[in-house]
């Protein structure tokens, strides 16, 4: 198909082995940036970014129908992910209750 | 090698493209994986600040150049309509330029947001350089 032929040969192998090391490192990191920050938010927002990399890199490595499916699918569900987080940023929860009141 | 029926020029057209895209679509990657390489060391230099504000602007670093690479891969999309692909083929690459092109929308509102959360918290941006010719916000 014609959108593989960008990035073909031994470059193919190259960057799908990249793209899942980049994968393994967003989860790790965002588990590391959960632990320390303590903000799961920040944490996701990370994760999302480092796997809309993995994502921009197999595109180019698509070979059917259903790959592109899948790829419009999760940009789909990142976009979904990425409007929670930004309206849950947008509406901090309420303050709590003045105890002296 | 020429079949026959072919000119012989558009065989060459054809071969050059086809390089073209390749070198196109590899600086694309390249810049992707640098960007992403990048990112993941200042997110671990950020780590020990325990500060989740100071991962933003390695954020908007790091959709800088996946705005700069997606930029690369769209022109390569591009330059393959140039080389008449079947119709099969020409709807697949569509796919793939759309997806680009609503990835490289989202990324520069995404950028924006960030940007404005970062001018009303009073922070800096990361000493990088800026990458794409957008600029992101200028």
């Amino acid at each position: 198909m014609v959108g593989t032929e960008g990035v073909a040969g031994p470059l193919a192998g190259l960057v799908d082995a990249a793209a899942s090391l980049l994968a393994l490192a967003g989860v790790l990191l965002a588990v590391a940036i959960w632990v320390s920050a303590r903000d799961l938010r920040a944490a996701l927002a990370v994760l999302l970014d480092l796997l809309l990399v993995v994502g921009l890199l197999r595109l180019g490595l698509l070979r059917t129908w259903t790959d592109l499916l899948v790829a419009a699918a999760l940009v789909a569900v990142r976009r979904v992910v990425w409007f929670g987080l930004a309206q849950r940023s947008h509406h901090p929860a309420p303050a709590a209750p003045d105890p002296r009141r | 090698m020429e079949s026959p029926g072919e000119p012989a020029i558009e065989v060459w057209l054809e071969q050059v493209v086809t390089w073209l895209v390749a070198v196109v679509e590899a600086a694309g990657v390249l810049v992707i994986i640098v960007g992403a390489l990048i990112a993941l060391t200042l997110f671990v230099l950020a780590l020990p600040k325990r500060d989740p504000v100071a991962f933003v602007p390695i954020r908007l670093t790091l959709g800088r150049f996946l705005a700069l690479g997606l930029e690369f891969q769209l022109a390569s999309d591009v330059l393959r309509t140039a080389v008449g692909p079947s119709l099969a083929g020409l709807a697949q690459l569509a796919a793939v330029a759309a997806i680009r092109t609503a990835l490289n929308f989202f990324l520069a509102r995404e950028i924006r947001d960030e940007q404005q959360l970062l001018e009303e918290l009073g922070r800096e941006m990361p000493t990088l350089p800026k990458v794409g010719w957008w600029g992101g916000g200028h």
